[in-house]
């Protein structure tokens, strides 16, 4: 029972990872007033660039690296887009979506299936790590997992929360034109951050492939760029929220391999659905008792894009 | 005359923003930006050492030179004309269905349940299916209808997440209770169903003109109804609903189910007219394609028939050429950028070049 317990907690940080990473890249992004949809095909670059980039070099830190690259380059084409052209944010992210899925199945093919050569392996923190059960799922797992759940996350509060640029980033994001008329660059703070974001995301899938599954695959990606979108909702747009609310989706993923594994009488189906079905909850709960405008904790400018002309 | 000592502005001309675009710069706009898309997509096969030139040379034949391939175009037309109008309908109230794939799947799925298990002459079964198939997809849009409306739940994620249960629900019903256990060498797929739609082109079947008049029902509603101009207003503005009389929530709702019926509709005809089973690829990413040929067409009859045509060819050509190096995955990632050029057309034909008004105050001044 506490071997099945620690298993499944060690699962569930794991796959709460690539959550965190993506749902942060895009708690930034949103932050600054510019909603991504394009996560899922982020996530697949991030994931087949990262691979690649193991099976030419060996080192899982390339890969991560390529994969942040690649991140930068996809965010610059989207916020050229969707910030400085000002194009529909809806557009652009789904075109994201269709430009990132594609190509990173194309380029994929060659090493889809296979298993990638290096990986990034479990630091053990001392003591820590013998607290029972838990220990060992958190103090225990590789180093991007201590970066995804705890590094990040609270680096990033801090800097939305207790810094003056946090204050101009969120400014950005609740009344753009507030924020230009105090001096603030608009275009260049939602550049900056999107890209910032996408990097994550791509980071994301590099995590994927070289801490979690390690492998590319056509379907490797399964939601977790749309899952990730649901979870900063959820989250109310709070870095530390969306760590837990990651966890709670690593649970669920969890929970269904140690089913499989133990042969519950559950339809296999319905184990696979789960991470869907509870994501239409997490996303319909809440928002049944939020109905009032938003109480969710949206920027108020979130998926506007800004015109100065237009400003009233 | 203090202003005669302003300096002149370089720049006699500058670009201005302007509230909506011309319909003309829309047009030359979303063209150019087609051309361009495709542009880059060339320069990035030529740089994987492939030839542009031959590889569009050879779409061409293989989507227009001969009988089967002008066959296998129309095939791929049918499901993209009727996604396409699912999309633009939910599009009409800045409505996003995601999920269009999905919906087909599940009008799939109960066209497949009643016709495996129903019996009865093929026109009248034809008819029962249709309407099941509607039913089917409508079905499975609800609840994200019914979130969307009374609770304001992103649809976006809604719809898509059921992407991939209906999926799940394919793939257990076709390698499971309905796999073909008839041994005739077919995987993963359900038992044949024995009520086809007529075909009247080699393999083309008359989906496409059930396609063709679902546009032109589009056409006709969107010009001559009460019903569609109060969904463009109700669509437009949030708020105008209570002053009109129309219960936006409720709207809402129903057009998001008619989306899902007409989604529903393309697995109807899918089942019974191309594949005649149930089975994961039934919907080879339709509903993806079906929304871009809407966005392309921005939502205008003439436009979703023209940006359909173009979805169907550049597929056919990705589908044919996979010898060539080319794949389904590669036009995938054409039509993203496609997509994103038409979005980005769409802002930069709002700019106009107008002399700058610094200007005109000055030749005012000169002038006295």
């Amino acid at each position: 029972m506490i071997e099945l317990l620690t298993n499944m907690t060690t699962s569930a940080v794991l796959a709460g990872g690539v959550l965190a990473l993506a749902a942060l890249g895009e708690t930034l992004g949103e932050r600054v007033g510019v909603i991504n949809l394009g996560l899922e095909g982020l996530i697949a670059m991030g994931a087949v660039v990262a691979v690649l980039a193991v099976f030419t070099t060996g080192n899982p830190w390339l890969g991560l690296l390529a994969a942040a690259a690649i991140g930068l380059a996809l965010g610059s084409i989207f916020a050229l887009a969707a910030v400085v052209v000002r194009a529909n944010q809806i557009l652009c992210g789904l075109a994201l979506t269709f430009i990132g899925l594609g190509l990173a199945k194309s380029i994929g093919n060659p090493v889809a299936g296979r298993p990638v050569t290096a990986q990034f392996v479990a630091v053990r923190l001392p003591l820590l790590s013998d607290i029972p059960i838990l220990g060992r799922s958190l103090f225990n797992q590789p180093i991007p997992v201590y970066f995804a759940l705890l590094l990040l996350p609270v680096s990033l509060h801090f800097l939305l929360f207790r810094t003056r640029h946090g204050l101009n980033i969120r400014a950005v994001g609740e009344d753009p034109g507030s924020a230009d008329v105090a001096g603030i660059s608009v275009m260049s703070i939602r550049f900056l951050y999107v890209c910032v974001g996408a990097a994550l995301t791509t980071i994301a899938g590099a995590y994927l492939t070289l801490v979690f599954i390690p492998t590319w695959s056509d379907g490797v990606t399964a939601g977790r760029g749309w899952i990730a979108i649901a979870l900063v909702i959820f989250a109310r747009y709070q870095p530390l929220r969306v760590v837990l609310g990651a966890i709670l989706f690593g649970f669920v993923t969890a929970l269904g391999f140690a089913a499989q594994a133990l042969n519950w009488p559950i339809s296999p189906v319905v184990l696979s659905a789960l991470p869907y079905v509870l994501t239409l909850l997490v996303l319909i709960g809440p928002a049944l008792r939020l109905r009032t405008a938003n109480a969710g904790g949206a920027p108020a400018a979130l998926g506007q894009p800004y015109f100065r002309e237009e400003r009233n | 005359m203090a202003l005669k000592s302003l300096p002149r502005p370089s720049i006699g001309w500058k670009l201005r923003l302007t509230p909506i675009a011309s319909r003309n710069a829309l047009v030359v706009a979303r063209i150019v930006a087609v051309l361009l898309a495709l542009l880059v997509s060339a320069v990035v096969i030529k740089l994987s050492g492939l030839s542009p030139i031959a590889l569009g040379a050879k779409a061409l034949k293989s989507s227009l030179g001969s009988e089967f391939a002008l066959e296998q175009l129309g095939l791929l037309l049918t499901p993209i004309l009727i996604t396409a109008v699912a999309a633009a309908s939910a599009l009409r109230m800045g409505l996003w269905n995601i999920g269009i794939d999905g919906q087909l799947y599940i009008g799939a799925v109960a066209v497949t349940g009643v016709g495996l298990f129903v019996d009865g002459p093929n026109f009248l079964m034809l008819l029962v299916l249709s309407i099941t198939g509607m039913v089917g997809g409508a079905l499975w849009v609800l609840l994200p209808a019914l979130a969307r409306a009374y609770a304001n739940v992103n649809e976006i994620i809604s719809t898509l997440m059921l992407n991939f249960v209906a999926i799940l629900i394919v793939n257990y019903l076709a390698t499971g209770p309905w796999r073909d256990k008839t041994g005739a060498g077919v995987m993963a797929a359900s038992a044949r169903i024995p009520f086809a739609l007529p075909e009247f082109f080699g393999a083309l079947h008359i989906g496409l003109f059930l396609g063709m008049i679902l546009l032109g029902v589009f056409a006709f509603v969107s010009r001559f109804t009460q019903f569609a101009y109060e969904t463009d207003l109700v669509g437009a503005n949030n708020h105008i609903g209570s002053y009109m009389g129309v219960r936006t929530e409720q709207r809402i709702v129903v057009i998001m189910l008619v989306s899902g019926a007409i989604a529903g509709l393309a697995g109807m005809i899918e089942v019974t007219g191309n594949v005649h089973r149930l089975q994961y690829g039934i919907s080879n990413q339709f509903g993806i394609f079906g929304i871009i040929a809407a966005v392309l067409g921005r939502g205008s009859p003439i436009g979703i028939a023209v940006g359909s045509v173009f979805i169907a060819f550049v597929l056919n050509s990705g589908l044919v050429m996979q010898s060539a190096g080319l794949s389904l995955n590669s036009v995938i990632a054409l039509t993203g950028l496609v997509l994103l050029a038409v979005a980005s057309a769409e802002v930069l034909a709002r700019y106009k070049l107008a002399r700058s008004s610094a200007n005109l105050v000055r030749s005012k001044v000169d002038a006295g």
